[in-house]
């Protein structure tokens, strides 16, 4: 029997980013340069055999899924998302974001203030002030252990002010 | 005599005052990572990393055999007291365990968990340390030939017979394989996968993908899903101690969880899950209350939690001996071996001697500290799983984040974190295991070395692969591991109609 066409969308969707992933390997390993005389096997050989067996495995992967024979979490009753999940799953990326987009101007420690309330809303969190003082003082004690502490160089806390 | 006196000069290094602090240190927060929900030992190692500059090897390692130990120890409590295994390997506890604490004998529970673990993690590391020379000595005689296919045949071992389908398991060994080769080629200094960035000609960042797929891809899928956090906390009632009858019912169950535990956990396919399964169920068949299992049977946690420990020296072994990681954890430790450059393996225990027994020797200490942090402390750990979900998981984001960062100070490696984030979200979602990924990146590169030296040795024959009898029989060994379980499958199918 074959899973309902909603319960199939996911792993096709898997299975066509995993040829997608094996045609850019494929472009990649024709731009390896060829190898010099001297080397007995070329820096091309490993590569080409392992996107050739990754793409055998991708396209059987895909037919699997057309034919609903591969697993997805939203059809197990046990590991299916709650509803609002597009909602959480927005701010748990926004949260990422922030901390990518906002470093270069604020530094790690301060735009990991900021991603660390979002992501604490992406798992539903409703208390803004709580999550922004703990994130505050856990942000701070994180850059200080690693980068006063322990000498790993993070940059300062608030950039702006020195 | 050689063996152990190597072992008393391991134990004077481990008893200096900074190793035993980085013990302590390790140990203390590999049981609170194996409390807390959602980050295990290879995300914490992986982000101990960037350490890696700063501390001497020789502490670094007694730390990580801390963390990973201490997970193990610490991974029982979730499963005992809110019936989520905090990894694969503590499933089973989680059977008997959860139900002996809600009929309010959570003490005893993580009690005989936890001396279970010392017993068997004791016993595992005895035999840790009397194999391993013994399996030196026959890895010595290994060619390049001989490596690689011993590496064919842990990476298919791990892929194919863990993990619920062999397809999905050899698509992330793939995956891990290609990401593996992404850099110079060390031999030709030809760009590989590069797609012209500057920032991939040294390959992926390790810790980027480790800590991607294990922290932010784990985050991003309990996000989607929403559910996380909503089980019940049971109350550690009366004394967190045994009985003379519980005594009598966990002694043999330690002792044969660590027979099954070390053995297979040094399997290049073993891991932790396959012996926990085999002690509960040969507890249950043993077992003279065979009536209490399935509602809170001692034995049914005291067996699993021994062999899970056991199996974590058995998969060191490999490890030390051979410089084939079989689990996560181990890809990680390879990694940190290799910032220090060194090569785990055969040589390691001669030209690094006094590492490998330091390592060693505090695998006993950390043990007895384990001890006397998991029972006297059990009400700290109960504690921390009253941290508010969504501050847990905040904070294991911004933590991984500026790990990752400070490893390199470079933006392209928290992109490339949080890309592997997704692919980790994937995965976990169209369930492919995770492991073959980790493992194949960390032994992809070493295993094309050792073909082509291999290559390079017979003049480009490729048959030498399978005319020396060493790698003819690994080969065979890997390619009857690939055949034989669909086979078997079909065969049982058929036998059912």
């Amino acid at each position: 029997m074959t899973a309902p066409l909603r319960g199939r969308a996911g792993p096709v969707c898997m299975g066509l980013a995993l040829v997608v992933l094996v045609a850019v390997g494929a472009w990649q390993v024709e731009v390896i340069p060829d190898p010099p005389a001297f080397a007995a096997v070329g820096p091309a050989v490993m590569p080409r055999a392992l996107v050739i067996v990754l793409g055998i495995l991708a396209v059987l992967y895909l037919i699997f899924s057309l034919l609903g024979r591969s697993g997805d979490a939203v059809d197990d009753p046990h590991e299916s998302p709650l509803p609002g999940r597009h909602a959480r799953v927005a701010w748990m990326v926004g949260g990422l974001a922030a901390l990518l987009a906002l470093t270069p101007m604020l530094g790690i420690g301060l735009a990991g203030v900021v991603s660390f309330v979002c992501i604490a809303r992406a798992f539903d969190s409703r208390r803004w002030a709580r999550d922004l003082i703990v994130a505050l003082l856990f942000s701070f004690a994180i850059w200080y252990l690693f980068d006063r502490q322990l000498g790993v160089q993070l940059g300062p806390f608030v950039p702006f002010l020195t | 005599m050689d063996t152990f006196a190597a072992l008393m000069g391991g134990f004077a290094a481990a008893l200096q005052p900074e190793i035993l602090l980085y013990g302590f240190l390790g140990c203390l927060l590999g049981t609170m990572v194996g409390v807390l929900p959602g980050i295990g030992p290879a995300l914490t190692i992986a982000l101990l990393l960037p350490l890696t500059y700063k501390v001497p090897a020789a502490a670094m390692f007694v730390m990580f055999a801390g963390v990973y130990y201490g997970a193990m120890y610490g991974g029982s409590t979730t499963s005992i007291l809110i019936n989520t295994p905090g990894e694969s390997a503590t499933v089973v506890t989680a059977l008997e365990g959860y139900k002996m604490a809600k009929k309010g004998r959570a003490g005893p529970a993580l009690a005989t968990a936890a001396i279970g673990s010392f017993v068997a993690g004791t016993l595992a590391t005895l035999a840790l340390t009397f194999v391993a020379p013994w399996v030196v000595e026959m890895a010595l005689r290994f060619g390049p030939a001989d490596y690689f296919a011993l590496m064919v045949l842990s990476l298919v071992a791990v892929s194919a017979v863990l993990g619920s389908s062999v397809l999905r398991g050899l698509i992330a060994l793939s995956l891990g394989l290609l990401a593996g080769m992404v850099g110079i080629d060390l031999q030709t200094g030809q760009p590989r996968f590069t797609f012209g960035q500057a920032e991939l000609l040294d390959g992926v960042e390790f810790t980027a993908v480790a800590v991607g797929l294990f922290a932010v891809g784990e985050a991003l899928y309990l996000a989607w899903q929403g559910r996380a956090g909503k089980g019940e906390v049971l109350k550690v009632q009366g004394r967190v101690w045994l009985t003379r009858e519980d005594w009598k019912r966990s002694w043999w169950p330690w002792v044969r969880g660590a027979g099954f535990g070390f053995p297979i956990g040094a399997m290049p396919a073993g891991g932790a899950e396959l012996p926990t399964l085999l002690s509960y169920y040969t507890e249950k068949k043993l077992s003279r209350h065979k009536e209490e299992f399935g509602h809170g049977a001692i034995e049914g946690v005291a067996g699993p939690e021994a062999a899970n420990n056991a199996s974590a020296a058995g998969v060191l072994m490999p490890l030390l001996t051979l410089g084939i990681p079989t689990s996560a954890t181990a890809a990680v430790i390879l990694s940190a071996f290799e910032s220090y450059g060194l090569q785990p393996g055969p040589t390691l225990f001669t030209s690094q001697s006094g590492l490998v027994w330091t390592l060693i020797a505090s695998l006993y200490i950390g043990n007895v500290i384990l001890l006397l942090l998991n029972l006297p402390l059990v009400g700290l750990w109960v504690k921390l799983l009253s941290i508010p979900v969504p501050l847990l998981y905040a904070g294991i984001i911004v933590i991984s984040t500026i790990g990752v960062y400070g490893a390199s100070n470079s933006l392209f490696d928290v992109a490339l974190l949080y890309v592997f984030g997704v692919i980790g979200y994937a995965m976990r979602r169209f369930d492919f295991p995770v492991a073959p990924l980790v493992v194949g990146l960390i032994l992809g590169p070493m295993m094309e070395q050792s073909m082509r030296q291999a290559l390079t040795i017979s003049q480009g024959q490729w048959s030498t692969f399978v005319t020396r009898p060493i790698s003819a029989t690994l080969l065979l060994i890997a390619a009857l591991l690939l055949v034989l379980p669909p086979l078997w499958k079909l065969w049982s199918a058929r036998r059912q109609r």
